[in-house]
């Protein structure tokens, strides 16, 4: 009986000893022209020692994976690390990669009208598995898309 | 006359709770320039003479969260670690002191065509690092330091250079 109790308090006391919480990043709105404002929340994990933001990264249409809020590489978002939430025009979004000859770019996110996935994640540099991640996805429209023109 | 009394006491008090709290930041400030003067630990650049394939050391113990720019003796003045714009120097926020090959320093800027980077150390001459609060500020207003290294390309003190970054 007692066995099973400690069982059952084990069973609920692990999980929160590390993680706390999760402050779910996001970042919208999921249909965009260039001209529209990205609003980009970063979101936390919330654990007992200090809150750890999460870092961001995007694919591009060509399928590069580039950084844009990322502690060990770059950050190329205006005030990502220092706001709860911050904002950009989607057409001046630009992420940073390593090119095949090892040189830091930069390239903008947004450049065919598609869908482009966002990574957030405390470590990046891993696989998904062993991270947290967390996927969302956009729908870019060129300016001549009549979406951008209405 | 007792009103007049409790007046002069109120407005002595007052005006003791003011001087001691201006005295109270005078104090913090002065500590404050005193931890980093006597301690020497602002932030630094070093080596201050460089070479292509030597390592450049940023170190930003203050605390202050300063921001880091550099100016470049062809002109370019390139942002390295600012929250409002980008930061390209890996974890500067994260640590006091960061190490890297000067040939991987990279810079931020805005042109007429958006965003770009480029390396720092492009040409030979003296590179003005300069730290502040707020960048984008004159000096007069914000804490700030500059610091300065001299990088040299084609210098008999470096070692010739393999990737043949063209002598300037």
């Amino acid at each position: 009986m007692y066995l099973a109790i400690i069982g059952v308090m084990l069973y609920f006391a692990g999980p929160t000893s590390m993680t706390e919480g999760l402050q779910s990043p996001s970042i919208g709105p999921e249909k965009v022209c260039a001209d529209t404002l990205l609003v980009i929340t970063p979101g936390l994990v919330i654990t007992p020692g200090s809150d750890i933001s999460l870092s961001l990264a995007a694919r591009t249409f060509g399928g590069r994976f580039v950084y844009l809020a990322d502690q060990l590489t770059a950050t190329v978002i205006p005030y990502y690390w220092t706001h709860s939430q911050t904002e950009i025009r989607a057409g001046d979004l630009f992420g940073w990669f390593y090119a095949d000859d090892g040189k830091p770019a930069l390239l903008p996110v947004f450049t065919e009208g598609g869908g482009y996935e966002f990574y957030f994640s405390d470590n990046l540099h891993t696989e998904p598995e062993n991270s947290i991640f967390i996927t969302r996805r956009i729908t870019y429209f060129t300016d001549d898309d009549s979406f951008c023109q209405s | 006359m007792p009103k007049l009394k409790a007046k002069q006491i109120e407005f002595t008090s007052v005006s003791m709770l003011t001087t001691k709290s201006v005295q109270a930041v005078a104090a913090s400030f002065a500590g404050l320039l005193a931890f980093i003067n006597a301690s020497n630990e602002g932030p630094d650049v070093v080596p201050e003479r460089i070479c292509p394939l030597e390592e450049i050391s940023i170190t930003e113990p203050t605390g202050l969260n300063l921001s880091l720019a550099v100016r470049t003796p062809d002109g370019f003045h390139l942002i390295l670690a600012d929250h409002g714009f980008a930061t390209v120097v890996p974890n500067y926020w994260s640590a006091h002191s960061v190490s890297l090959p000067a040939r991987d320093l990279i810079g931020f800027d805005y042109n007429e065509d958006g965003p770009y980077i480029r390396p720092v150390f492009e040409v030979s001459g003296i590179y003005e690092f300069y730290f502040a609060e707020n960048l984008e500020t004159e000096p007069e207003n914000t804490i700030s330091f500059t610091r300065r290294v001299e990088f040299m390309i084609g210098s008999p003190e470096c070692e010739p250079d393999p990737s043949g970054i063209e002598k300037k």
